[in-house]
């Protein structure tokens, strides 16, 4: 008498055990790109860089070595998105919920158009008409077009979930606005921007697309390096580029997931 | 149909919801279940529904173990608290719901095979008409008012016409106004369906009024069952005392325990022998005025309309709750004696 | 929560911090893309036609909605199950499950390629398997082909896929399935009558974005596309390899079309 409840601890069992494979399915490739920079085998190929690579210490050195400019410029990048997005996004999160203004959610249905962008297109016709700008800014500009979205509907999500009256009860107690900003305000959403700039981070250090077409050949990003090793150097050097590739990226990835992100469910562009 | 809770336990984790619980519904009445938030009513309503599993004991349906019988084979309606009315189907469409699925009842009653759709068009006109929903048959939920959606789930739930009827605090979504009203009509249509009920509230007028068997859950645990009116002029614990009604609980004290009759400032008492502590209950509609009576001061007086609402202090320092007559308005500081109606006030065990 | 109303001050205050990221999207986002466009219809439009006839831009642009199609499908499918034990079962190692299957939403296209390659490459893990285990060589290189550029479309959604329907499947109501239980459903019964209605428009909107993040792919196919080609890598081989701009602009616009006819249709059928 007890099969309903059976077959659903079965139904249950089973659909972890798929979870799982999907999971380990979805690891694998890691996996053996891990062990492929650690191991010493040769069942890859031979190493075509020679003895500089035949250690695994050496291999990370290498690349740093070859590709530790693309690295610092990544780096660049990102110290300059981050905060770039959180400075022009945040407020006006805060601006679209609750200091509303004639044509607010035009403009900020507006901030999410470029995410149904492609990059390549954004990338494009931004070289085009855009000639004077050093190509820096421009990348910054590509990153900032990707990833401001992501902190308006953050921030966004956060505020509106924020109760006013509770500045209302701050208030009636004597706190000043800038006291209420400070006290009540400004702790309660301080997760969504600690949050934003997690996903900001997440998407410029592994954004590829726009980069690719708008950095010259000598000053790309991390990622434009990877693809260069994908193509030019042998299976260990690749595979430990992209370890350090995914180095910061996956703390980053697991105080996300801490902190409830939710609009990381796009990820990065393709 | 005959229902059987047979010493039923559930825990939500670790953390204990229901222990030994044994409930007999009568046939064709309706059982109430009251009890505090907490008290794991809720818990014992899905574990009739077939909704939870019980970690221990049996679930009986005319005699046979349904335990282990999943929720869409048990011949049960349910009413939720918060109604859970399909959103996407109309009225018509959500009454006639549990007519069109594949159900195989349970009971050993008759077997009824699907009906035809021209007979469930009529099931659904009666259930819709018996709870005044004709002009709304076409609407969706999205559309009606808080009222309107607790009638349309109750038609939902009464259309297969189940053996055994559950009603989760089916009213408690409602403003207090209308659910005075809903509450006499809820009552008649069940009445008049014959059904066996089993309904959930923490509402002590609701019980009162729709109850012909009432269960008191406290903590998991059923303190004490039975007409509604026996628990109410005869509680066990001073929490059902409490529970269903104001009352005035004074303790008291027996020195020999000898089982010689108590004397109250009310009267003698008798208490079971072996007994040396317990309280002494008196509802506060038995208190009135009485030349013969004990001296007490009055301490406060509030017309509440039907009654006046006095907070007496007797001599001895007890303080007592009275309902007098409305308009007699004793003033605060006066002494007025007072006594018991006919009634022997209650005792209750420590 | 319903807004409140407030004075004409909050509003200016409002415009005002808004005023950078309008700047923002006019200069950096509005501008180029409406340069895009004109010069997509320069000459009357020569450029858009020359896309529009048959021929390689055709090939490409039909690849590129057959592939993303078939992979946002197949992600979806894929994803169901696990989506629906996330969202509603409790089990130790929930978390790290939750964590594995989301990680590969930080991967840039290029990474999910490379990747694909290492599985199914030339001397990829799987072939190399394949043949210690039968002694036989099987699917050396199957990286390359339309079969490895789907496969990386679909490694790419299937994270995206499950997050979405997780959020969705955690949000939808529970009550309603208890409902239909003691109105005597069964399980598929329930799922057709009640879940599926219910969670189409989170379906939709998974499809829209796995759909959409396929289309505008451009390191997968940079990295799998050997012998055939997608919109976007028509895109850039068109502005690097033959400096034809306005056909290069014009292909951005169908792409972006086409993208954007696939999600509004997605979002009209959700108007009930």
């Amino acid at each position: 008498m007890r099969s309903g409840f059976l077959r659903r601890r079965l139904f249950r069992r089973t659909g972890i055990a798929l979870t799982a494979l999907l999971a380990l399915a979805l690891l694998a490739p890691i996996l053996i790109t891990a062990a492929g920079a650690f191991s010493r085998a040769e069942w890859y190929g031979q190493r075509s860089e020679g003895a500089e690579v035949d250690s695994t210490p050496k291999l990370f050195r290498y690349v740093l070595e070859v590709w530790g400019r693309a690295l610092l410029r990544s780096g660049q990048i990102v110290a300059v998105v981050v905060p770039l997005a959180l400075l022009i996004g945040a407020p006006a999160a805060w601006a679209f919920r609750r200091l509303a203004f004639p044509g607010s959610r035009l403009l900020e249905a507006a901030a999410l158009v470029p995410l149904a962008v492609p990059g390549v297109a954004l990338a494009f016709s931004m070289i085009q008409c855009v000639q004077g700008v050093p190509r820096f800014w421009l990348l910054a500009a590509g990153h900032l077009a990707y990833t401001i979205p992501l902190v308006v509907k953050t921030v966004g999500n956060a505020v509106e979930t924020f109760d006013p009256r509770l500045e209302d009860a701050a208030r009636s107690m004597g706190a000043g606005r800038l006291e209420t900003a400070a006290r009540i305000t400004a702790p309660l959403l301080l997760p969504s921007l600690i949050l934003s700039a997690l996903l900001v981070f997440a998407v410029s250090w592994g954004e590829f697309n726009v980069s690719f077409l708008l950095a010259p050949p000598l000053l790309q990003t991390f990622p434009a390096a990877l693809y260069l090793t994908y193509t030019t150097n042998s299976f260990p050097v690749a595979a430990a580029a992209t370890l350090v590739f995914l180095a910061p990226v996956v703390p980053a990835l697991i105080a996300i997931q801490a902190l409830g992100g939710e609009e990381f469910h796009r990820g990065l562009p393709a | 149909m005959r229902t059987v809770i047979d010493g039923v336990s559930f825990a939500y984790g670790r953390e204990p919801v229901l222990s030994g619980v044994s409930v007999e519904l009568p046939e064709g009445g309706i059982t109430v279940v009251i009890g505090p938030s907490g008290s794991g009513k809720s818990t014992l309503l899905q574990l009739l529904a077939g909704l939870l599993h019980p970690a221990e004991g049996r679930i009986l349906f005319d005699g046979e173990d349904v335990t282990g019988v999943p929720t869409e084979r048990r011949d049960v309606g349910v009413v939720f608290q918060s109604y859970a009315l399909f959103p996407h189907l109309t009225v018509r469409e959500n009454i006639a719901f549990g007519l069109r699925t594949g159900r195989r009842r349970f009971s050993l009653r008759s077997s009824r095979r699907r009906p035809s759709r021209h007979s469930i068009e009529a099931r659904v006109w009666d259930s819709a008409a018996l709870l005044g929903l004709e002009p709304l048959l076409d609407r969706r939920p999205g559309q009606l008012s808080g009222g309107e959606q607790q009638r349309v789930a109750v038609a939902r739930a009464v259309a297969p016409r189940p053996s055994l009827l559950l009603l989760d605090e089916p009213l408690s979504a409602l403003d207090a106004r209308l659910r005075r009203t809903v509450r006499s009509e809820l009552a008649s249509l069940l009445r008049k369906l014959g059904t066996t009920v089993f309904y959930v509230t923490h509402d002590q007028e609701e019980a009162m009024l729709l109850a012909d068997h009432l269960v008191v859950l406290d903590q998991g645990r059923v303190v004490q069952a039975g007409p509604p009116l026996e628990l109410y002029r005869r509680p066990r614990t001073p929490f059902v005392a409490s529970f269903l009604g104001e009352a005035n609980l004074v303790e008291v004290t027996v020195d020999d325990g000898q089982g010689q009759p108590l004397h109250t400032p009310f009267g003698k008492l008798a208490y079971p022998a072996g007994v040396t502590r317990g309280w002494v209950l008196v509802r506060p509609e038995d208190v009135t005025e009485d030349p013969g009576g004990c001296c007490a001061t009055v301490v406060d007086c509030r017309g509440m309309g039907p009654v006046d609402r006095v907070v007496l202090v007797l001599d001895s320092g007890a303080e007592m709750l009275a309902h007098f007559p409305p308009e007699s308005a004793p003033t605060p500081g006066t002494k007025v004696r007072v006594g018991v109606r006919s009634r022997k006030p209650h005792f209750l065990p420590g | 929560m319903t807004p409140r109303a407030h004075s004409s001050a909050a509003s200016w205050a409002g415009a005002l911090l808004a005023l950078p990221l309008l700047l923002f999207l006019l200069a950096a986002v509005a501008w180029p893309l409406a340069h895009l466009v004109r010069r997509a219809f320069l000459e009357d439009g020569e450029a858009l036609r020359q896309v529009m006839a048959a021929g390689r831009y055709r090939t490409a642009l039909v690849n590129s909605l057959a592939l993303s199609a078939a992979a946002a499908v197949t992600a979806l499918l894929l994803a169901l199950g696990p989506a629906w034990i996330l969202a509603r079962e409790r089990f130790r190692g929930r978390q790290l499950l939750r964590t594995a299957i989301s990680l590969p939403l930080t991967f840039s296209g290029v990474l999910v390629g490379f990747l694909i390659v290492v599985l199914l490459g030339r001397i990829g893990a799987i072939p190399k398997l394949i043949e210690a285990l039968t002694g036989r060589q099987a699917l050396e290189g199957a990286a390359y082909t339309f079969g490895g550029l789907f496969l990386g479309y679909v490694y790419f959604e299937v994270p995206r896929a499950v997050m979405t329907l997780e959020s969705a499947f955690r949000r939808f109501p529970w009550e309603l399935d208890a409902a239909a239980r003691t109105l005597g459903a069964r399980g598929l019964e329930r799922m057709l009558r009640i879940g599926l209605p219910i969670a189409a428009p989170a379906l939709r909107s998974t499809l829209a974005v796995t759909f959409s993040a396929s289309m505008g792919s451009f390191g997968v196919a940079l990295i799998l596309s050997r012998r055939f080609t997608v919109a976007p890598l028509e895109i850039y081989t068109e502005m690097t390899g033959f400096l034809n701009d306005e056909v290069a602009g014009a292909l951005c616009l169908a792409l972006a079309l086409c993208t954007l006819t696939v999600d509004r249709l997605l979002a009209l059928g959700k108007r009930r």
